[in-house]
């Protein structure tokens, strides 16, 4: 275990190292406040197209000349001639009829209006009154990738009559302005035709390359196998052209200046990207948003996770029904939910159920601490059903006796907990933990679609644009993309996070190595060398600082304070150099200094904006103390004067402890009770401090509380007359009125209070029938249900709020009553008349339907292989199947688009199914493979010894005996396409075709949108959500088993 | 059909399973493969079955070379331990499944058999193994000798060129057994064809096999007739092997051209045996006697030339109906003596033992018979 972590931590250091470079090395700049206002030209080139320019210039005030003659300079042809006269007059009439006109004018209004269009014997002219302020020329006919200069004179010119036509004649000219030498672009035809055969020609060299080293691996192996090969194919095949090439695909779309909006040539530029990147004051802002976000949520995922999971496991009853009860919400769509708490808690501009229930003043758009962290509960509050399911899938591999020796030797349950239940979990829950980190890390639906990246954070701009507070890199890279449509660009920050991603899938591979399905400890601890790695990180630091210092790159030194800067520069050279003469001994004093800098470091992050004063340092620092905790320190022989003080500490400590001591024998039995009487306590402060609460009352009995729990600590008599407090706070609650969410909460504290209380004071020898049965009633583990309770029915509450919105006649999103007061089925009608919703239940049916059939028939095929046979490879292919898993959604979107782009997929049902096709494949593979190998082998080798390909075996023997899993399998992979969002997001583009998610997406719009259908989005979600719930009641033994199983084994 | 295997070797990553066997198994004969778990027994029937492919090493079926044929196109019939019948299907269809197996043809393939055929082969198959009412059950509802009688007809059905057994009668109690052992060998008269059975049992080897290939830890220990086996055993092993009880077993040395106990050098071993090792040469080596030969020392005869006595005491008694099973201790080698007197033995009793000299089975130092 040590000598893993040991590494681990090596290859965590190497990597902060790496990125610590890359940024000093990269040029850097403070941090630009506002914005820089385009310079105001008089004359300058507007836009350069394949085949013609936009010009613009202003018409100087005291202009004496009667028009411009524009004339084109073909540098290539050396030739030049004139293009078309532009006269000005007085009686020229703007044209509002001809909208496409290759002159524009602006007049004194500000107006842009259209030129009036003449014909000459020689040329066609343009005529703009005499009150334009500027023109505006479009300059077409050019030829495509050909410089150009363009010359426009001042020119006085007549009009000579000549039968019915006259011809413009110039009699005297100057030169007014001369354009600077351009390029026309590539035409977007000519563009798309390029890529496209770049496309093509890439896919084919991938199949011949694919299928070369497939033929050359089968020949090598023995020929029995090869038909293992066969099978493995089509899964593989379909992995490597939409998971692996487009990840390839997008390494080198980063190393190019490829752009959707400009038709040119896309260009190697090599690192162009990256030090634009580096240069862009968003990336820090976007990368401490995502770390904050993942480190929040993983913690609480655990913590809740384990919590849930050992209640269910191990102190309630009817485990099934809480397994229902707490699954329920996982069926309903990702996004139905997502959505639905944005209605919950933001509602229309912050008039929300949440802000009624709790009084509060919530509003996403503008206070970004608490938009980040309601997004983060979102976040965990999606995965709770399955965190749980993974703990508990651990709980379930510790042997019941382990638990029933502990009871039996009386061990507490705290110490049961942590010594003996963590220790066995830790090694199956970890690699898990790894991949939860993974997908975290990734996470796009809740930052994109609860809060689309709002609160905007004012030193988040750039030329760009503007970065929000739940912006996490995964949705910047992606309004990257699908904004600014800056391919490359987008393309180097996905494969930035790919490195990142990368980091962990190494870990994770690492660990998972190890995996099975008991405690085995790994070999004996390795000695790790710890004195290289500590000296280089202290002046690594040193040197960081310094530079921070100097050159006033604030992301190394602390922002608030230069001079604390080198201070602490000093003392990690010095540090580091003390550790490299006697490393054992130092390591106290290491510790403090790294304390201190973690204090200073935090304390910035706290006291400023955390997205504005983020500091490296803090995960410098704690890798650090990752590596100091594994030195064995010694200690130091205290010289004379050091003894005394020794002596000094040491008897205060003891002072401490006898005093600690003596309080300890005056108090009462700690018990439940005191901790609710605490958490009673805590509710009512923030209630009161959210609601800025002025009462009298509320406050007292907030005092009154904690003046009971002190002195019930002191005395049982306390303690038992606590309980007419509760009658008290009734009544506080009854006068002080506030909002009803605060009344919900402290009548189930006080309720859980009483129910604890009696259960205390009945626990007593029972006397009568009555006394027996009451006691029986309230000895359930009352406690218990009421954590997994709350728990699983807060996920319903933004759910209540759409039904009723749904059967609200108006377009309303705060409740008002329990039941709509006059419920109509209006939003239903308008659904089915108006937004045609049978459509899109259509279209995300045969996506779905087309994704999950071609995933399992690759599947099942793969999996009989990787079950049966023993090919080269075989193992190293689990695990790269695997860690593909780990590189989807927004890491290959990208490339996946312009993939789709270039062979015409855009736009198209197959597109979108080939795209979700593979999603499910690693998932499915290893339910599949699992079930299988169930399966007795004798079963198939019997049907091959009578003559049966293994085809027809499959077909006939495995596929009937392994349909449980498959119908497991196939159910998973049709849910990933149904609830898919963001694939079907970009590939889908024409309304008709869109699948349910985006449909009901567009009936709320990201979170600025004005006005939302709400009506419209809840009776659509009803819809969504209803048949899926109804089908899991059903189908909830099958689907339970089948998220059990994926827990299990993990030996890939 | 004449089954050969040339060389034959298995490797599974570093451990051998089998190595370099060489055998060839004769035509219309039950031969069985014996030996104990993971002595690679099944690996050489799964190479044989092409289940497995060899690491090096051919197999021959009437001396063609079928190494690289895939099991489906080798034409065998196997039963398993477990006598796996299809789970989804009926009993009839599972005895259909290998008649509609068999295709013919380059690209198109199309049934050998015809409908009517395939009908007229169940219903005789089913009156013979007797599992005609049971036609239309599903094999969870048949009892554990019916699944059996079902699987062997559906290998009889299809007319295999080989039958191969693995280790079939292991998972069933000891009466169904015989019976299975019957249909075994009514079904070899039946059918006159070439048949591999491996077992890790002896006796169930002994019952039914013309010849035994005794395997040890992946190579040939012996190959012939169970009494060849039993009488002439070629190694320590076998003779270890085969046999009720363990064989008992003495080092000796030779010592001024006198073989003498290692545990008792006072002790002397007969005349016959010691010519016979002092012709070989021998200096240091292993006798040994089956537990069954022993007598025990009767003071009315004296000991002669071809016997020798140990003084023993007694360390356990176990007694299994008639028999006796004694564990004696003789200056601390264990050794076992079977008896059926009436007399009884208790613990600590001393007791002398006398072997015959013909009994005496000699062993070099590496443990091969001389």
């Amino acid at each position: 275990m040590w000598g893993k972590k040991r590494k681990i931590t090596f290859i965590i250091s190497v990597f902060l190292i790496l990125i610590t470079l890359c940024l000093i090395i990269s040029e850097n700049e403070q941090m630009k406040i506002g914005l820089s206002t385009a310079q105001e030209t008089n004359s300058h080139i507007v836009e350069i197209g394949d085949r013609f320019v936009i010009l613009n210039w202003t018409i100087p005030e005291n202009y004496s000349f009667s028009g411009f003659r524009i004339e084109i300079y073909d540098s290539s042809l050396n030739l030049s001639h004139t293009w078309s006269i532009i006269q000005i007059n007085q009686t020229a009439t703007p044209n509002y009829f001809d909208q496409v006109n290759l002159v524009n004018y602006t007049d004194s209004n500000g107006d842009i209006l259209t030129s009036q269009k003449e014909i000459s014997l020689n040329f066609t002219y343009f005529i703009v009154p005499t009150s334009t302020n500027s023109i505006q020329v479009k300059v077409n006919g050019l030829k495509t990738i050909n410089p150009y200069q363009i010359q426009i004179y001042s020119t006085n010119s007549t009009l000579v009559p000549n039968n019915e036509l006259s011809i413009l004649l110039v009699e005297e000219e100057e030169s007014f302005w001369i354009t600077e030498e351009f390029s026309t672009l590539q035409s977007i035809d000519e563009a798309l035709k390029y890529s496209r055969t770049a496309t093509t020609i890439t896919i084919l060299a991938i199949i011949l390359v694919f299928i070369v080293i497939f033929v050359i691996i089968a020949k090598i192996d023995v020929p029995f196998n090869r038909v293992a090969y066969v099978f493995i194919f089509p899964a593989l095949f379909a992995l490597v052209l939409l998971e692996v090439y487009p990840m390839l695909y997008g390494i080198v779309l980063s190393f190019t200046s490829y752009n959707l909006r400009r038709g040119e040539i896309p260009q190697f530029n090599w690192l162009e990207n990256y030090i634009h990147i580096s240069n862009n004051p968003q990336l820090p802002i976007a990368f401490t948003t995502t770390l904050v976000w993942s480190t929040i949520i993983i913690f609480l995922k655990i913590v809740l996770g384990f919590v849930l999971a050992y209640i269910i496991h191990y102190k309630v009853k009817r485990k099934k029904a809480w397994y229902l009860l707490l699954y329920l919400p996982w069926v309903i769509p990702t996004y139905i939910k997502i959505l639905s708490w944005r209605t919950f808690i933001q509602g229309s501009g912050g008039e929300s159920l949440f802000n009624m229930l709790f009084g509060t003043n919530v509003n996403l758009i503008n206070q970004p601490y608490v938009a980040l962290l309601l997004a983060c509960f979102v976040e965990v509050w999606d995965s709770i059903p399955l965190i749980t399911t993974l703990f508990l899938g651990g709980l379930s591999s510790i042997p019941k006796e382990l638990n029933d020796i502990a009871k039996v030797d009386q061990v507490s349950e705290r110490a049961s907990i942590r010594k003996i239940i963590i220790p066995l979990i830790k090694p199956i829950i970890l690699p898990v933990i790894i991949l939860e980190i993974i997908k975290t890390f990734g996470s796009f639906n809740v930052a994109f679609l609860f809060t689309s990246g709002y609160p905007l954070l004012p030193y988040g701009m750039n030329e760009a644009g503007i970065i929000g507070a739940t912006d996490l890199f995964s949705t910047f890279t992606f309004y990257m993309f699908y904004q600014r449509r800056d391919v490359g660009i987008a393309a180097a920050y996905s494969t930035i996070m790919s490195i990142l991603t990368l980091f962990f899938v190494l870990v994770w591979i690492k660990m998972s190595k190890g995996t099975e399905s008991s405690f085995q400890p790994s070999d004996t601890k390795k000695k790790k060398n710890y004195k290289v790695i500590i000296p280089i990180f202290l002046v690594a630091q040193a040197i960081g600082y310094i530079v921070s210092g100097v050159i006033g790159f604030r992301y190394f030194g602390y922002h608030w304070n230069p001079v604390l800067t080198y201070v602490m520069a000093t003392f990690f050279a010095i540090a580091g150099g003390i550790f490299i003469w006697k490393p054992n001994q130092s390591s106290k004093g290491l510790k403090l200094l790294l304390a201190m800098d973690l204090i200073f470091s935090l304390t910035q992050f706290f006291l400023f904006q955390m997205w504005f004063a983020f500091n490296w340092n803090i995960f410098i620092i704690a890798v650090e103390f990752f590596i100091i905790a594994s030195i064995p320190h010694k200690k130091i022989k205290p010289h004379f004067a050091l003894k005394r003080l020794q002596q000094l500490v040491q008897d205060s400590r003891k002072l401490v402890t006898k005093t600690f001591q003596w309080v300890d024998t005056k108090l009462t039995d700690i018990n439940f009770i005191h901790l609710i009487l605490v958490v009673q306590a805590s509710i009512f402060l923030i209630s009161n401090l959210t609601l800025s609460s002025s009462s009298w009352l509320m406050w007292s009995i907030f005092g009154l509380n904690i003046l009971i729990i002190i002195s019930s600590i002191f005395s049982q008599i306390i303690t038992k007359f606590t309980v007419l407090f509760q009658p008290l706070v009734w009544i506080g609650l009854g006068f002080g009125w506030g909002p009803i969410g605060w009344k919900i909460i402290h009548a189930i504290v006080s309720i859980v209070f009483i129910i604890n209380y009696l259960q205390k004071l009945l626990n007593k020898p029972k006397k009568n029938e009555f006394e027996r049965k009451i006691y029986s009633i309230l000895s359930l583990p009352v406690n218990s249900s009421v954590v997994l309770l709350s728990i699983s029915l807060i996920a319903f509450i933004p759910i209540w709020n759409i039904f009723w919105i749904a059967f609200s006649p108006s377009n309303t999103v705060v409740p008002t009553s329990i039941f709509p007061s006059n419920p109509t089925l209006n939003n239903f009608e308008l659904l089915f008349t108006q937004e045609n919703i049978l459509l899109h239940f259509g279209n995300s049916l045969l996506v779905s339907l087309g994704a999950a059939t071609f995933c399992i028939l690759l599947t099942v095929l793969a999996a009989y292989a990787f079950s049966r046979y023993t090919f080269r490879v075989k193992k190293q292919l689990m695990v790269g199947v695997f860690v593909m898993k780990m590189f989807t959604g927004i890491l290959t979107l990208i490339p996946l688009y312009l993939i789709m782009f270039n062979l015409g997929l855009i736009d198209t049902y197959i597109g979108v199914i080939l795209a979700y096709s593979t999603h499910t494949i690693p998932l499915g593979l290893w339910l599949i493979k699992g079930y299988m190998d169930s399966i007795p082998k004798e079963l198939d080798e019997s049907a091959l010894l009578m003559g049966n390909s293994p085809l027809r075996v499959l077909r006939k023997i495995v596929f009937p005996l392994a349909a449980p899993a498959i119908a497991v399998a196939f159910l998973l992979s049709f849910l990933t396409a149904w609830n898919g969002f963001l694939l079907a997001f970009v590939l889908l583009q024409s309304p008709l075709r869109y699948t349910l998610p985006i449909k009901l997406y567009t009936f709320l719009g990201s979170i600025e949108t004005s006005s939302p259908e709400w009506g419209m989005f809840a009776a659509a979600s009803l819809l969504v959500m209803i048949p899926m719930i109804i089908m899991f009641i059903f189908l909830r033994n099958y689907l339970l088993k089948g998220a059990d199983g994926s827990i299990r084994g993990g030996d890939v | 059909m004449n089954i050969e295997i040339k060389k034959l070797t298995k490797n599974y990553g570093k451990k051998i399973a089998l190595k370099d066997a060489s055998l060839v198994f004769p035509k219309g004969k039950i031969t069985i493969i014996l030996g104990p778990s993971g002595s690679g027994k099944t690996t050489m029937l799964r190479l044989i079955a092409g289940l497995l492919y060899p690491t090096s090493g051919e197999v021959l079926f009437d001396d063609t070379n079928v190494s690289n044929r895939p099991a489906n196109k080798r034409n065998v019939a196997m039963a398993f331990q477990n006598y796996p019948l299809f789970p989804h299907m009926t009993v009839v269809e599972n005895l259909r499944f290998p008649l509609e197996s068999k295709k013919e043809g380059k690209l198109f393939k199309f049934n050998v058999y015809s409908e009517e055929e395939i009908e007229k082969k169940v219903n005789e198959i089913s009156s013979l193994l007797h599992i005609e009412e049971h036609k239309d059950k599903y094999p969870s509802q048949l009892s554990g000798g019916e699944k059996q009688r079902v699987a062997i007809g559906r290998e009889l059905i299809r007319d295999p060129d080989v039958f191969l057994f693995d280790e079939p009668l292991s998972n069933i109690d000891a009466r169904l057994r015989y019976e299975m052992r019957m249909w075994i060998r009514k079904l070899h008269e039946l059918l006159n064809k070439t048949m591999i059975y491996v077992t890790h049992d002896q006796s169930e080897a002994m019952a039914l096999g013309d010849m035994i290939v005794l395997l040890d830890d992946g190579k040939i220990a012996q190959v012939g007739s169970p009494d060849e086996l039993y009488y002439d055993p070629s190694s320590k092993f076998v003779a270890q092997f085969i046999g009720n009880y363990p064989m008992n077993f003495l080092s000796f040395t030779v010592e001024k051209n006198k073989c003498k106990l290692t545990a008792d050098k006072k002790n002397s071993l007969p005349e016959k045996a010691s010519k016979f090792i002092l012709s070989k040469g021998i200096k240091k080596g292993t006798l040994g006697f089956r537990a069954e030969t022993i007598r025990e020392f009767d003071h009315k005869k004296p000991i002669d030339k071809d016997m020798f006595k140990l003084e023993c005491n007694v360390e356990d008694v176990e007694k299994v109906l008639d028999q006796q099973i004694l564990t004696l201790n003789y200056r601390g080698e264990q050794i076992f003596y079977v008896t059926k007197t009436k007399k009884r033995f208790s613990k600590k009793d001393s007791i002398s033992v006398i072997v015959y000299s013909d009994d005496i089975y000699i062993f070099d130092e590496k443990y091969e018979r001389v």
